[in-house]
């Protein structure tokens, strides 16, 4: 029977407060002149966001399962909610004058945001996996769209339509694999799957690993594991540099979110065997991100393949199936995140010249440490974080991730882990050297070198949380330990 | 279930597979041939078509296309939620309306993005 009260709808505040901000971003946009600025829709997402936030930080008490089951609140969905919601938030306040620049003027992008944002939510709190196909696919459509945002360049078509072609491929594999899990156990419900495993103990049925392996390939898509890494590199270089701030941080985070309530909960019962998978998958993530970036000259293609590497050290995280590992991983996400951003936004400064096909290269960042050196030493904290130098918060990211592996048993893999950390020191550093050689003709200098304005106190934001997180990461270490409890 | 349950599945693809042959053949052996350029065309009868189907044409076809499912769905949706309006009550009733200020925001939107006009 119909009944709103057993659906707990109040759990679900924060989403119903991001469509109703959805809305009326749209309404306001309708309203607007066309062709003008968007700054009316890029405010009005601003202050929802903060209000779904709030919303978030004071609903945090009402937890439980909602509509049946199908949902669960609790303090693993909040986590992912706010760092979520935090991302989308840091992306929507830089976009307006970058896309300025691009001449695009377009307020979807900012509902595309929004939307795909809800997506993710859905994802973190799905404990139905055909929730969490619903929520990939929100994602994912979005991103399609956001990538080819910058309609007339060749790369940015190019990026879209590879991600789009691999990326409904890869539904096909994940809703594949609900209906063979639906097939076996009768039920696509998480904790229905792990009581049915748990149940026929030792002695899983041969179509539930054939489910298994079709949603880790999903799965593995979504996060750029390698082998199925082969869009990201191409979407992230072509998409307008915010969406691959976005892309790079929030539905990796996501998919990592509904990987772990997935093979945590659903799977528990079959860790020994998909461990090993993830294994291989790992060594040669961390090992194939960091070849391939030691070889770029622009930086944004870089940065894009060592987001690879980066889903790789996760993916460590990932196998070793305690809750210590399940803890770096959301330490991991939320750090990322923020040396991340940063990066791509001082990478954004330093290009020059936006159409230009050469953009984003290292040379651009000769003897920048003499012309601007806030941005330099912005760009310097940045760098060290993602290669795990201390003392910033990166350091301490890959050490919870390694300890973990080494506590679990995995020694084997944290040594190739850490020995790739070695290596990525090589491209990152490579930057650093770049900003402190003596520029070779200073006369040449062109104007634009500047952070924009609403860019800045987000830059400033960023090193300051790298660098104090980095000075105590204990408290969102104890935060993301509190956040997995419920997986395990 | 074991393999062997499934040996009945098995037979019927047989069967499905032998008569489609079957057919085919027995068409190609007996059936009379007489070739004449009607005969010849990709649809023997109905409207004659006009080049071929990689042939251009505008985007705003799609649009209407889109439009339609969309806004068929909603109807289809909506016509359940009417014969059970009684039993569902006043949550069912907020409910909808939740749902009909959404797709009329989206009606809005797309009115005033130009989607309705053809030209």
């Amino acid at each position: 029977m119909f009944d709103v009260a057993t659906m707990q709808i109040s759990r679900l505040l924060p989403e119903m407060i991001l469509i109703g901000v959805a809305l009326a971003a749209i309404l306001v946009d309708v309203m607007l002149p066309k062709g003008k600025s968007t700054r009316g829709v890029q405010w009005t997402v601003i202050i929802g966001l903060i209000v779904v936030l709030a919303s978030t930080f004071f609903n945090r008490e009402n937890t439980g399962p909602a509509f049946g089951g199908m949902v669960v609140i609790d303090g693993f969905t909040m986590f992912f909610r706010l760092v979520l919601t935090f991302i989308t938030l840091l992306i929507v306040t830089v976009s307006e004058t970058y896309l300025g620049s691009l001449n695009i003027r377009i307020a979807e992008y900012y509902l595309l945001l929004v939307f795909s944002l809800f997506g993710m939510l859905l994802m973190a709190m799905a404990q139905d996996l055909l929730i969490v196909f619903l929520g990939i696919e929100t994602m994912s459509v979005c991103l399609y769209a956001l990538v080819g945002m910058s309609r007339h360049k060749h790369a940015s078509n190019e990026g879209a339509i590879k991600y789009f072609l691999l990326g409904s491929f890869t539904t096909a594999f994940f809703v594949y694999g609900i209906a063979l899990m639906f097939g076996v156990v009768g039920s696509t419900n998480i904790v229905d799957i792990m009581v049915y495993l748990s149940g026929v103990s030792g002695n899983v049925p041969m179509l539930a690993w054939a489910s298994a392996g079709l949603i880790l390939v999903a799965f593995a898509f979504k996060a750029a594991l390698v082998p199925f890494h082969w869009w990201s590199p191409d979407a992230y270089e072509g998409a307008p540099t915010t969406v691959t701030a976005f892309m790079s941080t929030a539905p990796k985070a996501a998919a990592f979110a509904a990987f772990l309530r997935v093979f945590y909960v659903a799977f528990g019962d079959m860790s020994e065997t998909w461990t090993t998978v993830l294994w291989v998958i790992a060594a040669i993530t961390m090992t194939f991100g960091n070849l391939l970036a030691l070889r770029q000259d622009s930086v944004k293609r870089m940065l894009a393949f060592s987001s690879i590497t980066h889903a790789g050290y996760l993916a460590v995280a990932l196998l070793t199936f305690d809750q210590m590992g399940a803890a770096a991983i959301l330490f991991y996400l939320m750090i990322y995140a923020l040396m991340n951003i940063g990066a791509f936004l001082v990478a954004i400064a330093v290009n020059r010249n936006e159409n230009d096909e050469k953009g984003y290269a290292f040379e651009d960042y000769r003897g920048l440490v003499f012309r601007k050196p806030a941005m330099a030493l912005a760009m310097l904290v940045f760098m060290l974080a993602l290669a795990g130098i201390p003392p910033t918060a990166g350091f301490f990211g890959k050490y919870y991730i390694f300890s973990a592996a080494v506590k679990s048993g995995f020694v084997g893999l944290a040594v190739i882990g850490v020995l790739n950390s070695a290596v990525s020191v090589y491209y990152y550093l490579r930057l650093i050297v770049f900003m402190f050689l003596k520029d070779r003709d200073e006369a040449s200098e062109t104007p634009g070198f500047n952070l924009s304005g609403e860019m800045v106190p987000i830059v400033i934001f960023c090193v300051i949380l790298v660098l104090l997180i980095g000075f105590f990461p204990d408290a969102l270490l104890a935060v993301a330990t509190r956040s997995v409890t419920v997986l395990l | 279930m074991t393999p062997l349950d499934f040996i009945p599945v098995l037979i019927t693809f047989a069967i499905i597979g032998g008569f489609a042959y079957f057919a085919l053949a027995v068409t190609h052996i007996l059936g009379p041939k007489k070739y004449s350029p009607i005969k010849q065309d990709t649809y023997e009868c109905g409207v004659d078509y006009v080049g071929d189907s990689r042939q251009r044409f505008s985007v705003k076809f799609y649009l209407v296309a889109v439009l339609f499912v969309m806004f068929d769905l909603e109807v289809v949706f909506m016509y359940p939620w009417a014969v059970n309006f009684k039993e569902l009550g006043m949550g069912g009733f907020i409910a909808m309306t939740i749902f009909l200020v959404i797709l009329t925001a989206g009606l809005l939107y797309e009115w005033k993005k130009g989607a309705l006009e053809w030209e």
